[in-house]
């Protein structure tokens, strides 16, 4: 995922291609699907297509 | 990368993409089996969902209004400043009914300060979007205001997944046509 420098410090945007294992391990929880799934297809398997567009490849 | 790269205003990109990845995940973990018999903190977290997403699709239509209209400063044709008023006739005292002149002037505001109603109605007004469109973002707004609870007249209602979908489909529109 690539970084963006900030005055305030280092930011990084949620991509389509983050492994949703990255948000389980953040957050201790279970998403119930592949943890190597990608987060735009794991938003588009729940219905939220839309919201997948808006994420960048 | 941004979501919002398209934004050419660094602060302003910056913080959709913060606001984004809320949403993404929160909506990730009111998916989780932690809170499959939560079904209340699921709708709650579906709201907080919803006015983030209602906040992202302002912020958008007030970049591009902006961008648009090309000034910091609108004027608002149906809001006018009134001043030196001066009674005419007093029609009733007890409920303070008068017949009043004095001068008016068309108001004018800057564009930070408009609130999510009058955004929407001039990028209508400036055909950034159609009907359509206007009617759905009115819906949203509707939805963004429920985190008014003080003014609420009846218990929350559930949020679903419907109400996500289309909140998400709304700003996916919004996200097409502003990038235009």
């Amino acid at each position: 995922m690539k970084r963006i420098k900030t005055k305030q410090g280092t930011f990084y945007a949620k991509r389509s291609d983050t492994k949703i294992s990255a948000i389980e391990k953040k957050y201790g929880v279970d998403l119930g699907v592949r943890s190597d799934m990608k987060l735009g297809n794991y938003l588009e398997k729940k219905g939220y297509k839309s919201l997948a567009d808006m994420l960048r490849k | 990368m941004s979501n919002f790269a398209f934004i050419d205003n660094d602060i302003l990109r910056k913080n959709l993409d913060i606001a984004f990845d809320h949403i993404i995940e929160l909506l990730a973990v009111s998916d989780s089996d932690f809170y499959k018999n939560k079904p209340l903190l699921i709708s709650s977290f579906r709201k907080t969902i919803i006015i983030l997403m209602a906040s992202i699709i302002e912020a958008l239509l007030l970049w591009k209004l902006k961008r648009t209209t090309k000034s910091k400063i609108i004027e608002l044709s149906d809001e006018y400043k009134y001043f030196d008023i001066r009674t005419l006739h007093v029609i009733n005292k007890k409920v303070k009914e008068e017949i009043i002149a004095g001068k008016r002037k068309k108001e004018r505001k800057k564009l930070d300060r408009l609130d999510f109603i009058r955004i929407i109605d001039l990028c209508f007004k400036y055909n950034i979007f159609k009907k359509v469109l206007h009617n759905e973002l009115n819906k949203v707004r509707k939805l963004r205001n429920k985190l008014h609870i003080g003014g609420l007249e009846k218990i929350e209602k559930k949020y679903t997944q419907k109400d996500l979908k289309f909140v998400f489909s709304v700003a996916k529109k919004v996200d097409s046509v502003v990038q235009v």
